[in-house]
């Protein structure tokens, strides 16, 4: 219990740091479309997980 | 023969006939050959005897070479139809081993052989039957390989787990666990469509920030 | 005096790197241990090595610094996303899936895996990583320092100031503009794959013309000035993320060439075509590099240049920097690629934390060491045989001199892509006849594939032009001419426009020994060095590997440390 607690405060860290980027970079705007393809994101993990199987030619991303 | 393997027989003379799936499902192939060989050179490095280690380096060059021979008549059809290449065969290492442990490791690997083994014999019929002596060559070799492949994890596998009793209930927890990993297979199937929908709705939601982008960078 | 572990993942060739105390202790690539070719994931394995080597434990490492930052990187994913709009459609949900799905939660992966505290696990930026992993491995107290790759988070090519307070960015180019996208999106279009295509490409343009030159002036433009800027309409990397380029490039320069289609230089005017794009792209990307040199020289004022990133990978252009830019003296991180960015990140880390720069490079040998007893035992249990041999060098200059290729796996494995005689397939370079060989029937690579010397550095300036070794030759980062009078007893490592890529090996080289005993046996301290693996494998890594290797590939025998094993 006390892992998942401590992994769940990893990811807010991470959000966290994810959220001051953007504000650094003076796009507040990128903000609440963040948070929505965060809870996008989230949603999929927690329905069975991504496996992306990455586009092995450009991975640019 | 299983019902599995009759399934497949009756589901080849549909699959086989669509244009460019023969090349797409020989690289499927080349892909699980190449994962399995992953895995078996992970376990050949953790288990604990030499002679284990041998065994599984053999299965894992086995593997290697089936999964070049797949790629390769993969690569010919697809040239051969004017289609561009489909790439090496990649395959996510699953750390099975690491996972499982080494006797409901080889219960697993036990079962994916003799699964393959079953349905390239059906595969290697019905390329004799179409006529395409090329391919039913590339799957008889393999099924020869995947035999010995079976027989020996068997063997192995009654060996570790202690006797046949053992082994049975090894074999047993393996397929329940395949089954579970379907089950999320196809439940992470649905989430990923429906996750595309949802990620692409959003992009001509947001369309109006995008060309906001572009044209405040053309400006400058 | 800090411990400090840099790592780099999820896009090409994972790897992990260990410093402690500002020392290199050990550097891993992770396709080295999982038998992946490039493996790009999170390199548990790769980490753990670095550990073992160093003899500590996870939690007593200071930091973990990754390297590139993940949300400058999924800013410019999702803004290029965006700006392409409405094409990028399709790519749109899979690459939003990719970043918020996985890439930008690494650093919890690298907190939870190796169980130390989030906070102790930072994100660096992708080019100061492969600057630093220049910079600091050089011999030089200060140097000008240019990064040149496909991407990074925003930039492409930086040119970095390195002096005794660090390194200071001076200017960078952003994407869209890449030389190393250029250069991938012409290897796909030549039909390899990419990523790992791009050398055969290099060696590929040898054997053309560049007549294609003005074709390539208007894909990618040169500002005289050092600058470079792409014609995003040949490329497609916005919206395309499997071909990169535009049906615009095809209209320019032809049809693609299939991938996989056998090649016939000699027969087939098609492909010797292919072969004047190619040479025509390496004239572009050499003269754009040469540009780029010089605008590091004239805005740092400074005598010596460090290279890194992966088009410094391409040693025919970095060769030409060398000649024409102007620096006295040059070097290039021998792990150029992405690999080297996990040292570049430990480097980083460390100076940070105050410790004081390593000591220059001088060996790639960063890897895990070979067991010998633990090979004997598994040759028995594989039924090879095995003899251990008190003067292997000896033993392997003899079966050199018979005509045989022979796999040497000795002290720990390279960093980088170069295998410089810890995992090594030598043979004599003196015959054309081996070179087919070794490509038709041992690495089963196409026909027009180089191979290249290791030579006893005081023989260089015998067998090659060019003067004494340099920063670059004991590396194999560079080629140089091979003397016309040495190239009939050269002819495996001499390529078709006759320069080899030369390794130069000192005296305590880990084939020193083997080259002194070829020139006993041969004549010549020379051997024909490869890399000990087959086609699309990593190389060799550990004794499981090098018998896996032995018993699939046409070799006479393989040698670890001082045992000898053959079939």
């Amino acid at each position: 219990m006390s892992r998942l607690v401590r992994r769940l405060g990893s990811r807010l860290r991470t959000v966290g740091e994810l959220l001051a980027h953007a504000a650094r970079r003076q796009k507040l705007f990128l903000i609440p479309l963040l948070l929505v393809l965060l809870a996008g994101a989230v949603l999929l993990l927690l329905s069975g997980g991504l496996s992306y199987v990455a586009p092995f030619v450009y991975t640019l991303f | 023969m299983t019902a599995r393997a009759r399934a497949a027989r009756a589901l080849n003379r549909v699959v086989w006939r669509w244009p460019g799936r023969d090349a797409r499902k020989l690289h499927a192939f080349a892909r699980a050959e190449e994962g399995s060989r992953v895995d078996l050179l992970l376990a050949a490095r953790r288990t604990s005897s030499a002679a284990r280690r041998a065994l599984y380096l053999r299965h894992a060059l086995d593997e290697a070479r089936h999964a070049l021979m797949f790629s390769r008549r993969a690569a010919e059809l697809r040239l051969a139809s004017g289609r561009p290449a489909l790439g090496p065969p990649r395959a996510d290492g699953e750390a099975l081993f690491d996972r499982l442990g080494e006797v409901r490791f080889l219960a697993f690997v036990h079962r994916g052989e003799a699964r393959g083994r079953a349905q390239f014999e059906a595969y290697r019929g019905h390329f004799a039957a179409a006529g395409d002596a090329r391919t039913r060559a590339l799957f008889e070799a393999i099924v020869g390989d995947e035999r010995r492949h079976e027989e020996y994890t068997r063997a192995l596998l009654v060996e570790l787990a202690g006797g046949e009793r053992a082994a049975r209930r090894a074999l047993r927890w393996a397929a329940a666990w395949e089954a579970w990993r379907a089950w999320r297979r196809a439940g992470r199937f649905v989430a990923e469509r429906l996750f595309v929908i949802t990620m692409m709705a959003l992009y001509v939601v947001l369309a109006p920030v995008g060309l906001a982008m572009r044209f405040s960078s053309r400006r400058r | 005096m800090a411990a400090v572990l840099g790592v780099s993942a999820q896009y090409h060739d994972a790897a992990a790197a260990l410093v402690v105390d500002g020392r290199v202790v050990a550097a891993v690539q992770e396709e080295r241990l999982t038998r992946r070719k490039g493996d790009p994931s999170l390199p548990r394995e790769a980490m753990r090595a670095c550990l073992r080597l160093g003899g500590i434990e996870a939690g007593a490492l200071d930091r973990v610094v990754f390297y590139e930052n993940p949300y400058a990187k999924l800013e410019r994913v999702v803004n290029g996303a965006l700006r392409a709009f409405p094409t990028a459609i399709g790519l749109f949900p899979r690459a939003v899936g990719s970043q918020l799905g996985g890439k930008i939660w690494v650093l919890d992966a690298l907190a939870e895996t190796l169980d130390v505290p989030r906070a102790r696990v930072v994100p660096s930026e992708h080019h100061l990583t492969h600057a630093a992993s220049a910079f600091y491995a050089s011999p030089y107290p200060r140097a000008a320092v240019l990064t040149v790759d496909g991407a990074g988070e925003e930039l492409s090519t930086a040119i970095w100031r390195g002096d005794e307070g660090g390194l200071a960015l001076v200017e960078g180019i952003a994407l869209p503009d890449s030389l190393g996208l250029l250069y991938a999106a012409l290897t796909a279009w030549l039909g390899f794959e990419v990523n790992d295509g791009e050398y055969k490409v290099m060696g590929l343009a040898a054997f053309g013309q560049p007549r294609f030159r003005d074709e390539l002036a208007r894909v990618v433009r040169l500002d005289g000035d050092g600058g470079f800027s792409l014609d995003e309409k040949y490329f497609a990397h916005e919206h395309d993320a499997e071909l990169g380029f535009s049906g615009e490039l095809e209209r320019l320069l032809g049809p693609r060439r299939a991938a996989g289609r056998a090649w016939d230089l000699d027969g087939s005017a098609e492909d010797r075509r292919y072969a004047d794009v190619a040479a025509s792209l390496q004239a572009a990307l050499e003269e754009a590099l040469v540009g780029l040199a010089r605008r590091a020289r004239a805005r740092t004022g400074l005598d010596a240049l460090c290279l890194a990133g992966g088009v410094a990978l391409n040693c025919v252009a970095v060769s030409r920097v060398a000649r024409e830019a102007g620096f006295e003296r040059l070097f290039v991180q021998p792990a150029a690629g992405d690999a080297g960015g996990a040292l570049g990140a430990a480097l980083v880390g460390a100076r940070d934390l105050g410790d004081p720069r390593p000591a220059p490079q001088t060996t790639t040998a960063l890897g895990e060491p070979v067991d010998e007893a633990e090979a004997a035992e598994l040759a028995a249990a594989l039924g090879l045989r095995a003899a251990p041999s008190d003067d292997p060098d000896r033993e392997i200059a003899a079966r050199l001199a018979r005509g045989e290729v022979v796999g040497v796996v000795r002290g720990r494995f390279e960093f980088g892509p170069r295998a410089l005689g810890q995992r090594s397939l030598l043979a004599l370079p003196r015959d054309a006849a081996t070179r087919e060989r070794l490509n038709r029937v041992v690495k089963r690579r196409e026909p027009f594939r180089p191979f290249a010397p290791a030579v006893a550095a005081e023989a260089t300036e015998r067998l090659f032009e060019g003067g004494p070794p340099d920063d670059l030759t004991p590396f194999m980062t560079s080629v140089r001419p091979v003397r016309p009078e040495a190239r009939a007893r050269l002819a495996a490592v001499t390529h078709v426009d006759g320069t080899a890529r030369l390794q130069t090996v000192g005296e305590g080289g880990a084939l020193a020994g083997i080259l002194a005993a070829v020139e006993r046996e041969a004549g010549l301290p020379v051997v024909l060095n490869t890399s000990l693996n087959g086609a699309g494998e990593p190389i060799v890594g550990g004794a499981l590997d090098a018998l896996g290797f032995l018993l699939s590939h046409a070799v006479d025998a393989v040698v670890v440390e001082s045992l000898v094993v053959t079939r």
